[in-house]
């Protein structure tokens, strides 16, 4: 019994030290490899607590082992877009401008119930009402209501990778975000984030060094 | 990125920690089957009461070195094996020479059962 309670105390540290260890990341996004992290660790740590038979090192060494690997991984994944989108996947627009994109949603396995049941949350009670509402990553709805004020901000570049459908949806392309980014004196590999929404822009580049603010740009004009 | 240097310190730790571990396991599982054979070869000589003793330090080394192999093999194995070895004293007699050359050679199989089991893949 003793046993029992002493390797519960010293789980119960390795855990809250490795989730602490992962970052807020891990306790606020929850992706679907920071999901798989979670429920991999609980697990390792509920299967160590109720067989004590099992060697406590074991139990230590596979918990430690998935943190190491969560924060390699979102490190990887940080640096090179293309394992992130493969990764995490891309947000998923659902409704523009009030019309809902059945095709996006049926690709997404998500019903009409799901959806309307989703924007409830946001305080949206009709997709007419909607001026934009995206699926994220981690499985959230996040959505601008069209109360007739500014239309929402759209990513047209994140981490320097163009967003094909933003670029679409204000009637951009690759042509016009070039000419754009050449006016900013800027490349594409070198934008944190471009986001437009038709009039007005915000673009702030990456940081060359830790420690140096990055070149952000609020263009209440907007790029013509 | 400090948190990267964490998980490779993190990840270095762990192998050395491994290591470490693991040599452990192969050098205590080395050391008792040393002592089991030296008892078993005094008994062979009829030295009974040899074997006995030394039969008795290696209870006390098994006992010893009981609570560390336990954080690194499974507690089942190590449990068997110093019942096993706990009953070699008591077959060191005249009488038990069979009795010995067995629990001598299950003992000796637990002990490899043990050594493997921590690198053990399957």
């Amino acid at each position: 019994m003793a046993t029992a309670l002493l390797r519960t105390v010293i789980i119960y540290a390795a855990v809250i030290a490795a989730m602490r260890l992962m970052g807020k990341r891990q306790l606020g996004e929850l992706q679907p490899a920071e999901l798989v992290t979670a429920l991999l660790v609980s697990n390792v740590a509920s299967i160590s607590i109720e067989e004590p038979d099992l060697p406590l090192l074991a139990s230590l060494t596979a918990i430690f082992l998935i943190a190491a690997l969560e924060i390699l991984n979102s490190t990887l994944a940080y640096y090179c877009p293309g394992y992130a989108r493969a990764l995490f996947g891309r947000p998923v627009t659902v409704v523009r401008g009030g019309k809902v994109d059945q095709q996006a949603l049926r690709h997404l396995r998500i019903s009409g119930a799901d959806l309307a049941e989703a924007l409830r949350g946001k305080d949206i009670f009709c997709p007419a009402d909607t001026a934009w509402a995206v699926i994220e990553t981690n499985g959230s709805l996040s959505a601008a209501p069209a109360n007739g004020g500014a239309p929402p901000m759209l990513p047209l570049l994140i981490d320097g990778c163009p967003c094909a459908e933003s670029l679409r949806a204000l009637g951009l392309d690759d042509a016009w975000l070039e000419g754009y980014l050449r006016a900013k004196g800027l490349r594409q590999k070198q934008v944190l984030m471009l986001l437009y929404d038709g009039q007005n822009s915000f673009l702030a580049a990456k940081e060359n060094r830790p420690g140096k603010t990055g070149a952000a740009d609020k263009n209440g004009e907007g790029p013509k | 990125m400090k948190r990267n240097a964490y998980a490779i310190a993190l990840l270095v730790l762990l192998a050395l920690l491994l290591g470490g571990s693991g040599l452990y396991v192969h050098a205590t599982a080395e050391e008792l089957r040393q002592d089991i054979n030296n008892a078993y070869a005094l008994a062979l000589r009829a030295d009974y009461a040899g074997a006995q003793r030394a039969y008795r330090a290696t209870v006390a080394v098994a006992e010893a070195r009981g609570g560390a192999l336990r954080l690194f093999v499974r507690r089942a194995l190590v449990d068997k094996l110093q019942e096993t070895i706990a009953t070699l004293p008591h077959y060191a007699h005249p009488d038990n020479r069979a009795d010995l050359a067995v629990e001598t050679a299950r003992a000796n199989a637990q002990i490899e059962e043990m050594a493997t089991s921590f690198w053990d893949w399957a």
